[in-house]
């Protein structure tokens, strides 16, 4: 009896084998594009956040799981380091939006694809406000690209958008705080502070101060370098937890370092869920760094 | 067909293991190898399976070195049993015997043969790890013994230290039977009393030097037994008119 | 036919059977994009490449990675032995790591994948275990495993130098190669040349089963059998090496498939290595594929998670498991 079960065990897996090959009908014909309006994957959560000043969420059939500003409803396709390339072709896109690697540059795959399936592929490098500017210009062209009164509204959200960033980065004669700032980014398990050519480097000099930092891009430092550049300000740009946090819980390692900024009482924190993101919504982020600088400035001795 | 160790030298590092030793081993006849503890028993067995190139000198199996003889041509004439047993993975006893012709015929008949004689029969089918160690020696010897063809050579590394006494009088007639078959048996041992009883001849190796070598009763004296393992020794008369050697109590 | 004979003969037949419906399942598994619903469907000939691709990977890898922890536990005679235990995966690491750190650096893309890095890096590792692990002139067992050990350690902390040379963006890129995956956007070209060598090397790590049998024995004992150890072993660190290579190459590391894929084998067939590393690669495809149509139903709405992450909770309380019942003995 025991042989007779165990040879049977072989005989149950290719009966379930073939079951399954032979029961199993087609899946249907991916969604085809009728209406004449975008559709839209972002692999960008930058991209996507702009698109959401745009007012084109309804247009965005595909996300990357980065993109929290979205709807939770929208598929996730993944990311850049792995893309769900069925999904994306059900989803029947016309156009596909990212920020590419700077060391893998464009997939290959995705590039093959759009053009197989005629998708428009809108890529930016974005770090500073010139990038998410450019963006902001391109986006109209690029989901539009036949013109027509779709094109020339999203046209004039784009130039509404780009007169409210040029507005936000602009100090316009406001008591600002204009001292060397440490623009931290985080500060556990290591500082990370915004260098130059970011878009926080740029908001903040626009707004009259100056980054302590020369390093380009995003930069790790340690304690010591902090002491011994012993900034005026800090400002801790926080983009999760509690909005409202006293400075010195939210600097972490930073609290107990005897710098003219701790000792002067400025020690700032700017909160914003977009804080982080190189998008249009740096215009919010711009109004509380301005709010910032505002405190920082009258902190002075 | 013999086994003939011509000034054989080695050394590990700056200890010299085996110095300018000579000796043969005859066909028909079982040679006993002693000496104490690092005197040089098993790298000398080791040079002479091949497995180890002496520093100097050679050994010759049926006139050729062994050393330069390919593995396959070498595993046909000499068989070896190590001191402890080894077998990485669960192979039954019979699949472990039948490794002992894993670059020969296939031969079922020896095989079955050598389980019968080592009174391995019961348990052919258990996994090898799950045995004691005198029925991985039994095992070893098994394969050994399904290897060789009845003029070969058989080289034994204290091949029942862990048997019972039934099983080491059963392995020693077994020894005894394939020498009178043909067979060149050369086995280190501690047991001189046993060495006594079994072996035709004897080499005593001490600090790497051959002291001694010939039939066993010439070799054998309580004198060179004295300087070589620097204990006493003395003959004990049993009713039988046989007589064991055992070391002194003082 | 004998016991043994017919014992492997089901056994195969059996992984046969459980690694085709892993497969049949991989190419019917369907979830809806739009409302996340699970089904199982024949893949519309628009994407069917994309499934298609996803099991020819997951098929060649899971083969080639268990065919390598056959070879290394019986190179190595330890049962714990995987293929990452010679420092080959670190330095693929390392290679995808420095075409990083150089394409950061010249701002010219190195590579557009990472195969080419990675399989740079695995080889060169491999070069290095293979001199610094002899003993006498030959590959000793004991020294391999210290010196991959080294080795990993040593292109680990290079990967993290690297890691603190560029800027963070880039931090994520590494430790998601380092997850794994399933690229079903393989080129052909390269999916022939893992491909073959997995098919390669399961064939020939069968024709060298009677011999790793025989090396189960001490090393005197197995040469006195006739074994040349040697040599055998050159070929089985050779052979595991270069499938090793094109794996992580190819998907990254995955983890726990050369660990416990020739053990699962081991438990349905014994330890007869001819029929074990037949066993043994169609382990390693059940468990890859299976994790990857795990993986295409279970993403809690996040996107699909690496396939590392798979293999190892379903691979850890299996391999646990394994353990505690005293079965797949080495």
């Amino acid at each position: 009896m025991q042989s007779s079960t165990r040879a049977s065990w072989p005989a149950a897996a290719w009966i379930t084998l073939v079951t399954l090959a032979v029961g199993c009908g087609r899946a249907p014909e991916p969604q085809q594009t009728t209406t004449g309006q975008p559709r839209i994957v972002s692999l960008s959560p930058a991209v996507s956040r702009t698109l959401l000043d745009f007012g084109l969420q309804q247009q965005i059939v595909g996300r990357s799981r980065w993109c929290a500003s979205l709807d939770p409803a929208i598929p996730v396709l993944g990311d850049l380091y792995e893309i769900n390339y069925e999904w994306l072709l059900r989803l029947d896109p016309t156009h596909v939006l990212l920020q590419p690697s700077a060391s893998t540059g464009l997939d290959p795959t995705l590039e093959r694809l759009a053009a197989e399936h005629d998708w428009v592929l809108g890529h930016w490098t974005i770090n500073t406000i010139a990038d998410i500017e450019q963006m902001v210009r391109d986006l109209p062209a690029v989901l539009f690209p036949g013109g027509g009164p779709c094109r020339e509204a999203a046209a004039a959200r784009a130039a509404d958008l780009l007169n409210r960033i040029d507005v936000a980065v602009t100090p316009h004669g406001a008591d600002l705080w204009s001292g060397p700032t440490l623009l931290i980014a985080d500060t556990e398990p290591v500082v990370l502070v915004f260098g130059r050519e970011t878009y926080l480097n740029d908001i903040l000099t626009g707004l009259g101060a100056q980054n302590a930092i020369a390093a380009r891009g995003w930069t790790e430092i340690s304690l010591e370098d902090i002491l011994r550049m012993d900034p005026q300000a800090i400002i801790l740009v926080r983009d999760r937890g509690p909005s409202q946090v006293s400075p010195l819980d939210a600097a972490g390692p930073l609290a107990d370092l005897d710098t003219t900024a701790r000792r002067e009482g400025r020690i700032a924190v700017l909160w914003h869920p977009d804080a982080k993101l190189p998008s249009s919504a740096v215009i919010g982020v711009a109004q509380q760094m301005r709010r910032v600088l505002a405190e920082l400035s009258d902190s002075q001795p | 067909m013999s086994v003939r160790v011509r000034d054989i030298s080695h050394r590990y590092g700056r200890v010299q293991a085996l110095e300018s030793v000579t000796a043969d081993a005859a066909p028909g006849r079982i040679t006993a190898v002693l000496g104490p503890n690092a005197a040089g028993k098993s790298t000398l067995l080791r040079c002479v399976i091949g497995a180890l190139s002496p520093a100097a000198g050679c050994v010759l199996i049926d006139g050729e070195p062994a050393h330069q003889l390919p593995t396959r041509k070498l595993a046909g004439r000499v068989a070896y049993v190590p001191q402890r047993p080894q077998v990485s993975a669960a192979f039954t006893v019979r699949e472990v015997v039948e490794l002992g012709r894993y670059a020969l015929a296939a031969s079922r008949r020896r095989i079955d043969e050598a389980l019968g004689e080592l009174d391995l029969n019961e348990i052919a089918d258990r996994p090898f790890p799950t045995l004691s160690v005198g029925q991985q020696q039994r095992a070893t010897l098994a394969r050994a013994v399904a290897q060789i063809a009845d003029d070969g050579h058989l080289v034994l590394d204290e091949p029942a230290s862990a048997m019972d006494l039934r099983h080491v009088r059963s392995s020693t007639a077994l020894l005894r039977r394939l020498a009178d078959g043909g067979a060149t048996v050369l086995v280190a041992m501690h047991d001189l009393t046993l060495a006594l009883s079994l072996a035709d001849e004897c080499w005593l190796l001490d600090h790497g030097r051959l002291v001694a070598a010939g039939p066993t009763t010439e070799v054998i004296s309580i004198e060179r037994l004295h300087e070589v393992f620097g204990v006493g020794f003395e003959w004990i008369e049993r009713p039988d008119g046989g007589r064991v050697l055992l070391p002194t109590s003082a | 036919m004998n016991a043994t004979a017919r014992r492997h003969l089901r056994g195969l037949a059996i992984l046969t059977a459980l690694a085709a419906i892993a497969a049949v399942l991989r190419i019917l598994i369907d979830r809806d994009p739009r409302d996340g619903v699970i089904s199982l469907a024949w893949p519309h000939p628009k994407y069917a490449w994309v499934r298609w691709t996803a099991l020819a990977v997951g098929a060649t890898v899971g083969s080639g990675l268990a065919t390598s922890g056959v070879l290394l536990q019986a190179l190595l005679r330890n049962p714990l032995a995987s293929p990452f235990i010679l420092g080959i995966t670190a330095g693929a690491g390392l290679g995808v790591m420095t075409a990083m750190y150089i394409g950061h650096l010249t701002g010219v893309t190195v590579a557009s994948s990472s195969v080419l890095p990675a399989l740079a890096g695995a080889l060169a590792v491999m070069g290095i275990v293979y001199s610094l692990g002899q003993r006498r002139g030959w590959l000793d067992p004991v020294s391999l495993v210290l010196v991959g050990v080294i080795v990993s350690a040593i292109c680990g902390a290079l990967i993290m130098l690297l890691q603190h040379l560029v800027p963070a963006g880039l931090h994520g890129e590494i430790t998601r190669w380092m997850m794994g995956r399933i690229p079903e956007d393989t080129p052909t070209a390269s999916l022939v040349l893992v491909g073959g060598l997995s098919v390669a090397g399961i064939a020939i790590g069968m024709a060298m089963g009677p011999a790793m049998d025989a090396a189960t024995l001490g090393d005197d004992e197995a040469r006195s059998v006739g074994l040349a150890l040697g040599p055998l072993r050159v070929w089985m660190f050779l052979l595991a090496g270069a499938l090793t290579a094109g794996a992580v190459a190819l998907c990254g590391p995955i983890g726990f498939v050369g660990l416990l894929a020739p053990h699962a084998a081991r438990l349905v067939l014994g330890p007869h290595h001819t029929s074990l590393v037949l066993g043994a690669a169609l382990a390693g495809i059940i468990l890859v594929v299976g994790a990857d149509v795990a993986r295409q139903a279970i993403d809690f709405d996040a996107g699909r998670m690496p396939i590392g992450i798979f293999t190892a909770l379903i691979g850890g309380p299996a391999f646990i498991w394994l353990l505690r019942t005293g079965r797949g003995q080495a």
